[in-house]
């Protein structure tokens, strides 16, 4: 698999994956308290 | 639901879950995949990110605050966000939302009737998909049956209600949906070739951003893919606790949404790429349109992939999931929107499964008769949208602003309120472009009212929508039950 590829794969899923994890710690934290 | 008998989602994770449920649908798997190839692949991208963004995410939080607040229906929302006089507004959009649900009953069949054959290994090397296809789909009794089945299953979880039957049902479904995409995700990306489906989803071909068609499939996908301006999203709102945040969860709703698309999207198109001939064979399957691509293309490629006996059936199981959850929360507004005229969840689920398995029947006979809706009631969903954003405007942007940060974990900025003003903006420049669109390809037929696609039948159809809901305005406004924002005299 060549590694432009790879980057772009990483750069959009590990974008939408960042994001979310981001806004549901956010989530958690509220629900915590 | 507010005589004292209100139901209640129980946590705010199955809130969460439950709206994702809704928004992931058929669409994520036949529509995302096929759209993001042909218009750029990253670049495609990138354009769906800022139109989730800019268009989506504005709307969710527009219907979530609308559903919270008032704990209504559609048309209760729509009554007490706008005035007596607009309660013809929430009984637009929720009549789009149902002319939807009953073609896409009959959809949700389909998908299940693949399953049992991919589960009975009718699906093997040499099927003619095609010739499959056809004899399914000339086939009332099969059709009509396999309607009737997705009905039903929807039918029991929504009249046990959102405690009982959603809330349990999709706190399942939903996880068991991602595990099967990333199972079919993982054995796509490991056939050889398939990195050309990896290529075509998510390497940008930048001279396409420069193309306003780009730009347009994007916003269209995020507006139907995350069910912004569907009604869907008010609904589940109206059981939410009046503490429930909004903006957080919409944006995490948005943004699994599209997820969901990108995870389906690499299981559709490295199996594609990887299985087809050639790629200009590939290219053909992608451009045979939704049904084509699920019930044709992927059929004939299934078949022939090494462990198509397990993978087959996880595909079309997928789909029937999907599907389901969506259906869910068609159904489950007709039942709510039902129950706001004072009848009993049990009586408004069996009248809303009656209402579906009926109307559906012609789209389970007639597939002219489906595509005829789904071009119709499909684009009035961008209508919708507007009159949601329109609701915002005459209730007060800035009170609805201050009113979501009451309850939202995160500050939602003046961004908020720009955005909801230029909606309208952005609908003139999607709407405008789909209506030529339509007489670009139909320059002959554009007018006619009676045809399956065409300017003429989407403007007959919505014209006698809009007089329907505009002559029962009052009947609406005063018979829908009162709830915490009811106004005494909008009811009189």
């Amino acid at each position: 698999m060549d590694a432009e590829i790879i980057i772009w794969m990483i750069i959009f899923m590990g974008g939408y994956i960042g994001i979310l994890l981001y806004f549901v710690r956010i989530a958690m934290k509220a629900d915590n308290g | 639901m507010s005589n004292g008998q209100r139901d209640e989602w129980g946590s705010r994770m199955i809130v969460i879950i439950a709206a994702i449920s809704m928004a992931v649908g058929t669409g994520n798997i036949w529509r995302f995949p096929r759209v993001a190839a042909q218009w750029g692949g990253g670049s495609f991208l990138i354009a769906l990110t800022i139109a989730l963004i800019l268009w989506a995410i504005p709307l969710l939080m527009s219907e979530f605050l609308m559903g919270q607040r008032s704990q209504l229906g559609n048309i209760g929302a729509f009554r007490d966000f706008m005035g007596k006089k607009f309660a013809w507004v929430g009984a637009w959009m929720a009549l789009v939302c149902i002319g939807i649900t009953f073609y896409y009953a009959v959809v949700t069949g389909w998908s299940i009737r693949y399953f049992v054959y991919a589960l009975g290994g009718a699906i093997e090397p040499g099927i003619e998909g095609q010739v499959y296809w056809d004899a399914f789909i000339g086939n009332p009794v099969e059709t009509i049956g396999f309607h009737f089945i997705a009905v039903l299953i929807v039918f029991l979880v929504v009249y046990r209600g959102i405690k009982g039957g959603l809330e349990s049902i999709l706190r399942v479904l939903l996880p068991s949906l991602f595990v099967i995409l990333i199972i079919l995700a993982i054995r796509a990306v490991m056939l050889p070739g398939s990195v050309e489906g990896l290529r075509y989803l998510f390497v940008p071909d930048w001279g396409l951003l420069a193309s306003g068609r780009v730009w347009l499939e994007a916003f269209t996908q995020a507006a139907w893919s995350t069910g912004a301006g569907w009604g869907l999203l008010l609904v589940y709102a109206a059981y939410a606790k009046a503490k429930e945040d909004v903006g957080v969860n919409c944006t995490i709703i948005g943004f699994a949404d599209v997820l969901a698309g990108f995870v389906a999207a690499i299981a559709v198109l490295c199996t594609v790429y990887a299985l087809s001939p050639s790629i200009e064979l590939a290219e053909e399957a992608l451009a045979a349109g939704n049904v084509g691509l699920t019930f044709i293309y992927v059929v004939e490629l299934l078949a022939v992939m090494p462990g198509s006996t397990v993978i087959a059936p996880l595909f079309f199981l997928a789909l029937s999931l999907a599907a389901i959850s969506s259906l869910i929360a068609m159904i489950e507004l007709i039942t709510t929107n039902v129950m706001n005229f004072g009848i009993s969840r049990q009586k408004a689920a069996i009248t809303a499964g009656i209402a579906t398995f009926l109307f559906g029947v012609p789209s389970a006979l007639s597939i002219d008769f489906l595509d005829n809706q789904d071009w119709v009631w499909g684009v009035g969903l961008l209508i919708s949208g507007l009159l949601t954003a329109v609701a915002m405007m005459k209730y007060g942007v800035d009170k609805a602003r201050a009113q979501i940060n009451e309850t939202s974990d995160l500050h939602i900025g003046g961004w908020w309120t720009f955005l909801i003003r230029i909606i309208p903006l952005m609908f003139v420049v999607i709407f405008g472009w789909w209506v030529m669109q339509s007489i670009e390809w139909y320059p002959d037929t554009w007018w006619h009212p009676f045809e399956v696609f065409s300017t003429g039948t989407m403007v007959f159809q919505w014209v006698i929508l809009f007089i329907v809901c505009y002559a029962l305005n009052n009947f609406f406004a005063k018979n829908v039950v009162a709830g915490p924002m009811t106004k005494k005299e909008d009811r009189e």
